[in-house]
């Protein structure tokens, strides 16, 4: 069930500047893999390019071998691959929850005026639960009935992972993830982060800074720097890499 | 009486209320760290001190005077500037614009030494005066947002999350930054979710926690507190372990230059 990604020579220009210059990585299915890289790098230009917000100029993007890079979002999204966005969507005003539940895969028949039937209703209830779950996981249960236009810079982090967790994701995509969420929240999404690849064998793919959650979470790091992979091995192996000093970590924070 | 006194502010959007009483002062000479849970109502606090959120309660004091319900551009002309956490460039204009556009709240006369002041603070100002700023990457972009609020003159400045969405290099170069701005007698006031990073900068320190006052100190004492540390840095989870990541740079703590 676990998804695996693979990502072959991609290209992206704007305005003649190559955003993404011939990127290529693979994510094992099961695995966390964590991609970081200096600001500029071409780190969300790729996720775009990944998820179907952008198409690449050239290259391949294969979900389990299959060509995905000519797909629209929303069927990306439908194959199992779901994104995050670093800054957070929501529907302001809408509940919490609603903003939620509204994010729950369609099923069949659901929007043929079917929501008398008992199955639909089950189906509704079912969502409503699951939603509160994942509300309580990242501590918005809370604010569940408030406007989701109320909640704080940090807040609407949150709910945009709830939401993506929702749509049942085989892969995930999360793009800063951690910018914004206090250091106390941190350590507990890290447990949740790990509970995703072992629990539920959902493939992971984060963009972060905060490294020590980089390094925690990741079975595997892959830097980018000029929209290019420069280096790629397990967390030691990168924060020892000369190249990644250099271009991302700076001097005092590769003698970890 | 110090530069900055806010007392007991209350503000909100619509019907929520997120700070219920918030009392902070902070100096010229001072960096000043707020941190907090998410929702704690740090954000609010520095919009509701720069009159960008509707106060319901309390008072702010600026320079020995009451600035409460002041405008916000009245306020960058008295010597208060804030710079939110995104959308704090013109993208669409060059670097050089973009300084031109914030030395408009200054007197014609003073706008050229202004702006030949903050360009020798930010080499990057000269090196690509004529770029336009959408084209910045993350961190280059902290750093034009920062010249723009320098470039007005202020005795203060109000700053959410410098540090959000950069990677430790240029994370680097804007705490850095921030030493050197105050070195100049421009105070800080900072809301940092890099927590430990910004206490071990700062000289004195408060947590905010649902919309009120939780705790203060300086900051090497809040970083020192188990409780401060189990209930708000973290415990002995990610962060703690990140000296080797996130601390400051040697020679970067304001005290010991």
């Amino acid at each position: 069930m676990s998804a695996s990604l693979q990502v072959h020579d991609v290209v992206r220009a704007f305005d003649g500047v190559r955003a993404v210059d011939g990127a290529s990585l693979e994510v094992a299915p099961g695995s966390i893999t964590g991609l970081i890289g200096p600001n500029g790098a071409g780190k969300s230009t790729l996720f775009h390019c990944i998820s179907g917000f952008l198409r690449p100029q050239s290259g391949r993007v294969l979900l389990d071998g299959k060509r995905i890079d000519r797909r629209a979002p929303h069927r990306v999204a439908r194959s199992g691959l779901v994104r995050t966005f670093q800054t957070p969507r929501a529907l302001t005003r809408m509940t919490v929850l609603e903003n939620v539940m509204l994010a729950a895969p369609r099923h069949r028949g659901e929007q043929l005026g079917g929501s008398l039937a008992p199955r639909a209703r089950r189906r509704e209830r079912d969502v409503r639960m699951r939603a509160g779950e994942l509300l309580e996981l990242v501590r918005l249960d809370g604010h569940a009935d408030g406007l989701a236009g109320t909640l704080s810079g940090g807040q609407r982090k949150l709910l945009e992972l709830v939401r993506a967790l929702m749509a049942e994701p085989r892969i995930l995509l999360l793009d800063e993830p951690m910018a914004g969420v206090s250091p106390t929240l941190r350590v507990e999404l890290l447990e949740h982060v790990l509970t995703l690849r072992d629990r539920d064998g959902i493939t992971l793919l984060i963009v972060e800074h905060d490294l020590d959650f980089v390094m925690r979470a990741s079975d595997r790091v892959i830097v980018m720097n000029d929209g290019r992979v420069i280096a790629q091995g397990s967390p030691d192996e990168v924060r020892a890499d000369e190249r990644v000093v250099d271009a991302y970590l700076g001097a005092h924070h590769g003698d970890a | 009486m110090s530069l900055l006194e806010v007392d007991s502010l209350e503000a909100g959007y619509d019907d929520a209320l997120v700070l219920r009483g918030v009392s902070l002062v902070a100096d010229a000479h001072e960096i000043v760290a707020v941190i907090g849970p998410n929702g704690a109502g740090k954000s609010t606090m520095l919009k509701a001190v720069y009159g960008l959120v509707t106060r319901r309660a309390g008072s702010v004091r600026f320079a020995d005077e009451d600035v409460t319900g002041v405008r916000a551009d009245h306020l960058t002309r008295r010597g208060l500037n804030f710079v939110p956490q995104t959308e704090n460039v013109f993208p669409t204009l060059t670097l050089a614009e973009n300084v031109h556009v914030s030395a408009l709240v200054l007197p014609r006369r003073e706008r050229p030494a202004a702006v030949d002041r903050v360009r020798a603070l930010f080499p990057i100002l000269v090196e690509r005066s004529r770029q336009r700023a959408g084209t910045l990457s993350g961190g280059q972009r902290k750093l034009v947002a920062l010249a723009r609020a320098l470039v007005t003159q202020p005795k203060l400045l109000l700053l959410d999350e410098p540090s959000a969405g950069l990677s430790p290099l240029a994370m680097d170069a804007v705490f850095e930054k921030l030493v050197e701005i105050n070195a100049l007698g421009i105070g800080i006031v900072m809301v940092e979710q890099n927590a430990r990073r910004a206490l071990a900068l700062a000289h004195r320190g408060y947590v905010l926690d649902t919309g009120r006052n939780a705790i203060e100190g300086t900051g090497a004492d809040l970083l020192r507190d188990p409780h401060v540390a189990e209930l708000y840095l973290g415990g002995s989870g990610i962060t703690a372990s990140s000296s080797t990541s996130t601390s400051t740079p040697s020679g970067m703590n304001p005290d010991t230059k």
